[in-house]
């Protein structure tokens, strides 16, 4: 079966390196830009206050070097490939942000942002750590009425509550396309590459002018459902290629050498289920005008089941609930080296897997290509291994 | 500490009839859980534990998190009534999550914005919430004059400790920093608190009435950084065989926590637990200026001629903290700083002891 592409795919491979020139040509016209690191970061508020908003992940090992002169060496590579990239100037993101928001998500990065506050100007926005309505709340919204205030004050606008109100009913307007993408994974073969998935994920966010994104995403969606039912499929159907749902936090320095390889080796990936993926998309801000957009921000935040909070029973729920929707084979964790948060809470990913009665397999690895061999080895055992039980299951 | 002694601290504490919570962080209000009629106990590194930490945990996880993890899956805790699980560094917080018997596991949240105008109510509320589970589990009232006297027994508790620490303010200092430390970590087994009080104050005379055993010429250092329970034996001992002395210890087993001082005059003795927690000048804040506030003030007090910044292998807050204390003290202070990471083991014991007579040297 010959495999086709919607034609925008590209578009989104390369967002990253054209999102250079995109972020100048803003700043030539006088906009301002805000760098953030993190999916608790509240977009409401940015694109009420009238910036663009830009992420600023680290994702390569050449600054770490520079990093390390200022950090521990054992530190995630995220957090230290940020760093490294605001003190040698490398990164043009980080360069043309008028304002950073860092979000005190991990010890690493709570305490990096203080270091990082010397170089850039920064907003830091304290996240509660047991994400709970009685106990919490109260004290989030009021961090995030803190991050509109200062927003306010730097670039001289007024937030009001329409203003509010229209950004938020456009950012779940995104939350629920970007959910769509992974719905196509859903589908048996899936519409969708994991990969290409991925693409669109990494690329969307830099991508600027966000109607015009929107309705590009849109196209690519609507031509994978189209293809599917069409029977053109992005895989050769297989009734026993692995279903695997890949996790974690932050491994868009490090897709290459996981991801890529999984597709590659003969495994789709139907789903994300972290920061990147699901997590964030799934429960969207309330659109009641009638209370107070505050609010509604912020408990849509508190719930985003990210490692760092605890307890985290709503990452539990949510793997389970992954796990059945979208009918998994094996469930791939990806931490980065030495984040404490998504490392020990695999332990209890792997319990829920146990309870699924599916294979977990746990990847630790950092932004440098040494263990690439390694990985390929595990990845291609853990697909054997599912694909065996596939077979035997279907004999 | 080893793990028959804490299976006896906690028998003898049941002994009394009380309940026993254990806390394995200075953030948690003790004055709380013992005007809750409990025994809360503050747990050091425990040796002789059961391994589980190498089974539920990564490799690449701190010392105390590991310790912490095996001491509450051990036969040793099997009768503790309640864990306080505090949410302070991530390492621990996450661990809290797997041990087993969650059942007994409360998460106490410690606030961390420290410049917030909220973190006090924020800390206020958090001991409401205590309270309030306290009752549901135990069916204890705590009133606001049971936390009040335990707040003025406490306060006797952290100037015993603080008084024990000052003798070092002499020249030469009255002890070697290590005896000081190791009296200090003994008393903790002991349950009862006006006894832990006398004992401290008892080591103090003994301390004083003898000459000093520290040579004129020691270098004068301060130790400061992560808890040092698990490692105190390497690092004092190497700091004092090789021409050094400590005269200060800031870490949290000592200044850290004992500076800190619940305000008796307050008639709003929540507001004053907020007050005085809300002191802890440990890195899970941020920014953290109380540390580098008290260090200044520490180096001046004690007449300090170089400080040792001990970081425990991947604990995040105290490592990245670093840079900060670096610049503070060789840049501010004029005084020279010198940082050592290192585990709970003996592997490095060697390279450990060469880099810090090396340091002394220097001074």
């Amino acid at each position: 079966m010959p495999t086709s592409l919607p034609e925008h795919f590209e578009d989104f491979a390369e967002a990253r390196r054209e999102g250079f020139l995109r972020v100048k040509e803003l700043k030539d016209k006088g906009e301002n830009i805000c760098g953030a690191f993190c999916q608790y970061t509240p977009s409401e508020i940015i694109y009420a206050a009238g910036l663009y908003q830009v992420a600023l992940c680290g994702r390569s090992p050449d600054p770490i070097k520079t990093a390390e002169t200022r950090l521990p060496a054992n530190l995630c590579p995220l957090i230290k490939a940020s760093y490294g990239h605001a003190l040698e100037e490398s990164c043009p993101y980080a360069y043309f942000s008028d304002v950073v928001v860092g979000e005190t998500t991990c010890d690493g990065k709570k305490k990096m942002y203080e270091l990082l506050g010397e170089l850039k100007p920064m907003q830091v926005i304290h996240l509660p750590n047991v994400p709970d309505y009685e106990r919490s709340l109260e004290m989030w919204t009021e961090e995030i009425r803190a991050f509109a205030k200062g927003l306010e004050e730097k670039f001289n606008v007024t937030i009001t509550d329409d203003m509010l109100n229209e950004s938020i009913e456009w950012c779940n307007k995104e939350r629920i396309q970007a959910a769509r993408i992974y719905e196509l994974g859903k589908y048996d073969p899936p519409a969708i590459t994991g990969t290409k998935m991925n693409d669109i994920m990494e690329g969307e966010q830099y991508m600027f002018d966000r109607e015009a994104k929107y309705n590009k995403i849109n196209e690519i969606l609507d031509q994978c459902e189209k293809n599917w039912h069409d029977g053109i499929y992005p895989y050769e159907p297989d009734p026993n290629r692995p279903r695997l749902i890949v996790s974690g936090g932050g491994y868009g320095g490090v897709s290459a050498k996981t991801i890529n390889v999984m597709e590659e080796l003969g495994g789709a990936i139907v789903c994300y289920e972290g920061c990147c993926g699901i997590s964030s998309r799934r429960r969207l801000v309330d659109e009641d005008r009638s209370r107070d957009p505050y609010v509604r921000i912020a408990e849509k935040y508190i719930e985003v089941p990210c490692a760092v909070v605890s307890p985290n029973y709503r990452r539990m729920d949510q793997v389970r609930e992954t796990i059945k929707e979208w009918h998994a084979d094996g469930y791939v964790s990806i931490t980065l080296h030495s984040c404490n948060p998504f490392a020990i809470e695999t332990e209890n990913i792997r319990r829920v897997c146990e309870e699924m009665d599916i294979p977990l397999l746990h990847i630790e690895t950092d932004f440098y290509p040494g263990d690439a061999g390694q990985i390929r080895t595990r990845i291609e055992a853990f697909l054997e291994m599912i694909r065996m039980g596939k077979e035997a299951a279907h004999e | 500490m080893n793990n028959q002694n804490l299976q006896q601290l906690i028998d003898d504490c049941h002994k009394t009839g009380k309940k026993v919570a254990v806390l394995f962080c200075s953030h948690v209000p003790q004055e709380i859980l013992l005007a809750a009629d409990m025994i809360p106990l503050r747990i050091p590194y425990v040796r002789g534990v059961k391994d589980a930490a190498s089974r539920l945990l990564p490799r690449n996880v701190c010392p105390v998190v590991k310790n912490c993890c095996d001491i509450c899956e051990d036969e040793a805790l099997k009768d503790a009534d309640l864990i306080l699980a505090e949410t302070s560094c991530d390492g621990k917080r996450k661990m809290y999550e797997l041990i087993s018997r969650q059942d007994r596991v409360y998460f106490y949240q410690v606030p961390q914005g420290a410049d917030r105008h909220y973190v006090k109510p924020l800390i206020q509320s958090e001991c409401r919430f205590l309270i309030r589970e306290l009752k549901k589990r135990f069916d204890v009232d705590v009133t606001e004059e049971k936390i009040h006297s335990a707040g003025a027994l406490l306060n006797r508790e952290r100037e015993s400790i603080m008084n024990l620490m000052e003798i070092q303010r002499q020249t030469p200092p009255a002890a070697w920093g290590s005896e000081i430390f190791e009296a200090l970590e003994k008393h903790r087994t002991i349950p009862d608190i006006e006894e832990r009080i006398a004992a401290n104050i008892k080591t103090r005379d003994e301390l004083l009435s003898r000459e000093s055993p520290v040579p004129k010429r020691a270098k004068r250092i301060l130790v400061t950084g992560c808890p040092l329970s698990s490692i105190y034996q390497k690092i004092l001992h190497t700091v004092e065989e090789n021409r050094g002395v400590v005269v200060c210890i800031e870490n949290c087993e000592v200044v850290k926590s004992a500076i800190r001082h619940f305000d008796t005059e307050n008639s709003d003795v929540i507001a004053a637990l907020a007050d005085c927690y809300q002191n802890t000048a440990c890195a899970i804040m941020a920014p953290n200026d109380l540390r580098f506030r008290l260090i200044e003030r520490l180096c001046e007090e004690y007449k300090v001629d170089g400080v040792l910044d001990v970081t425990l292998q991947t604990c995040h807050p105290y490592t990245v903290e670093r840079d900060k204390m670096l610049r503070l003290c060789e840049d501010s202070l004029g005084i020279p700083y010198m940082a050592v990471e290192t585990d709970s083991s003996e592997e490095n014991s060697g390279q450990l002891a060469t880099r810090v007579a090396a340091f002394i040297e220097m001074l």
